[in-house]
């Protein structure tokens, strides 16, 4: 019995599956320009932080290419920030803003924001949905 | 199958059983989630052979009771084979499982944040270059051999996976304490192989007293500057050579020992173009160190009585040279041997002298050199009333094809496993 017989297989399951998942990295919709927040702002209540910190140009008389916090206004403004954009998924009918739990999660950065990531959730962790609850917000 | 064989597959046998009993509804829990079941049951049979696998060459004392060094580096690399198999299938299907998620790929096999999932990653990637260059890449010994020490800190990656993943292995106490018992004894044979081997282990120094060429082989003379290693007909022992006080490579290498005279042994070394090419060189009066004996295929020869076949091919004949030459020396007649000789160039040394052994012991003798007389076929060699007789033990020694070749042959014509006796240290031989 040669040795390569029995692990060749098994590599090329493994790099089928490699190719497949580098595929849908580079040609996802998600790579390719498509907006974190396939949600839009206004169909979810901003966080709190957002509405108080809204980024205008800097007024000054001295030429500036870099763009100043302005004080906290109270008008809600869409945000320039990318990283102020939340990441909204649906689970089982609800919506989760999961922008902080990309960062913590523990089985990585696997949400695909705007999407129903139902069945994914499942797979995982079941139907125990308290372990999201905390990121409900409808 | 040898007796290491079989603690695997019972080892394999035993964390299965404990991988079900660790489900609430073992058969929902399968047809539910089918490929998260062959993501879990991978996992732990790669880590099972895995570890086992550092077991198995730790060349622990213990071991060698058990079963011959050789057939411990064989199974070795068998149960590497199937551990890597069984971890890239593990990966492959956690990859499959997040398809067609764009993250399935960075999550695995990039490293992140997350240190349980890095340490696998990282114990991956070590094991990805001890297949690699093992089973696809043929490199130099000496380069492949320090691959392979390298990557076999892996371990250390591997075993703090095994502890801190969320896992069946974390909530479920009995296989908990399984997996976790055999990766450390993983750890500690990897520990003693590693760094303690050299201080526990008794060693034998040498001086090389002659040096002597033909073709292709260098026969090494050496006399012990102290004790002489207890060694047995076709033993063999691990060699370390200095030139000037100076280690010519850090690496030993294994050599059957030709001669068991009292304060002198010698080796015979086949110039394979690599570490051997540079030993053939080394100057009489050069410092060797022995570690040693090890084999059990000369005292099995002896210990038999009935009929025996010794096949020996090109350096392989070397145990069966050191087992004549016993019985020569001490007057020792044998008569229901025969034995088969072939090289693929006309052989100068060793011939010779078993054509004189031959005589005085009453072995019956062929030679044959290939490149003239053609390929050695079993079924040329071995006539039927050999292969039909249940009573004939079959001794092999050479490279590993011709070993599998004549092993299938005699298993194919009805002669009993335990009637064929092998010997082979190609630790880079794939087959197995």
């Amino acid at each position: 019995m040669n040795l390569r017989s029995i692990l060749t297989p098994a590599f090329s399951a493994f790099l089928i599956t490699v190719m497949a998942s580098v595929t849908l990295n580079i040609f996802s919709p998600q790579q390719a320009g498509r907006d974190d927040t396939s949600v839009e702002t206004s169909d979810i209540p901003m966080p709190t932080q957002a509405t108080d910190l809204t980024v205008t140009p800097s007024v000054s008389t001295k030429p500036s290419t870099t763009p100043s916090v302005a004080k906290p206004t109270a008008t809600p403004k869409a945000t320039a920030r990318p990283t102020a954009k939340p990441c909204i998924v649906t689970v089982n009918g609800s919506r989760y803003d999961v922008t902080s739990l990309r960062k913590s999660h523990s089985g990585g950065n696997i949400f695909v924001c705007g999407t129903n990531m139902t069945s994914t959730f499942q797979s995982m962790h079941g139907n125990d949905y308290n372990i999201i609850r905390k990121y409900k917000i409808s | 199958m040898n007796r290491t064989s079989l603690l695997f597959l019972s080892s394999i046998a035993i964390t299965f059983v404990l991988w079900i009993l660790s489900k609430e509804h073992f058969v929902l829990f399968v047809s539910t989630d089918t490929l998260k079941a062959i993501t879990q049951i991978c996992a732990l049979i790669g880590a099972v052979g895995y570890f086992f696998t550092y077991i198995l060459s730790s060349k622990l004392p213990f071991l060698e009771k058990i079963t011959s060094l050789d057939q411990l580096y064989k199974t070795h690399r068998l149960v590497g084979t199937l551990a890597g198999a069984g971890i890239l299938l593990h990966v492959s299907s956690l990859i499959a499982r997040l398809l067609p998620l764009p993250s399935a790929f960075t999550l695995y096999l990039i490293p992140s944040t997350n240190l349980s999932y890095n340490v696998g990653i990282l114990a991956f990637y070590l094991l990805l270059v001890l297949l690699i260059t093992t089973l696809y890449a043929n490199l130099p010994y000496h380069i492949w051999k320090l691959i392979h020490k390298l990557a076999s800190f892996g371990i250390l990656f591997a075993f703090l996976h095994l502890l801190i993943i969320p896992s069946d292995i974390s909530t479920n106490l009995p296989l908990r304490i399984w997996m976790i018992g055999i990766a450390t004894l993983g750890m500690i044979a990897w520990v003693y192989k590693e760094f303690l081997e050299q201080f526990i282990r008794k060693s034998f120094e040498y001086r090389v007293t002659n040096i002597a060429k033909a073709d292709d082989i260098t026969v090494i003379t050496m006399q012990a500057q102290k004790d002489s290693i207890p060694a047995t007909p076709g033993s063999f022992a691990f060699f370390t050579f200095y030139a000037d006080n100076k280690v010519v490579t850090k690496e030993s290498h294994p050599f059957t020992i030709l001669d068991t005279n009292a304060n002198e042994l010698a080796i015979a070394v086949k110039n394979l173009g690599d570490y051997t090419t540079l030993i053939s060189y080394i100057p009489v009066g050069s410092k060797v160190v022995v570690t040693g004996p090890h084999g059990k295929f000369g005292k099995r020869i002896l210990a038999t009585k009935e009929q025996q076949v010794w096949i020996g091919a090109g350096i392989g004949i070397t145990p069966f040279y050191s087992v004549a030459s016993y019985l020569q020396k001490r007057g020792l007649s044998h008569h229901s041997i025969d034995l088969f000789y072939f090289t693929s160039t006309p052989d100068k040394i060793f011939h010779p002298t078993l054509l004189a052994s031959a005589k005085e012991t009453g072995i019956k003798y062929t030679y044959a050199c290939t490149s003239i007389s053609g390929r050695q076929l079993p079924s040329n060699l071995l006539s039927e009333d050999t292969v039909s007789n249940k009573k004939v033990t079959y001794f092999l020694c050479g490279p590993a094809g011709m070993i599998s070749a004549y092993s299938e042959y005699l298993l194919s014509k009805g002669v009993p496993q335990k009637r064929i006796i092998t010997e082979a240290f190609e630790f880079k031989s794939l087959e197995i």
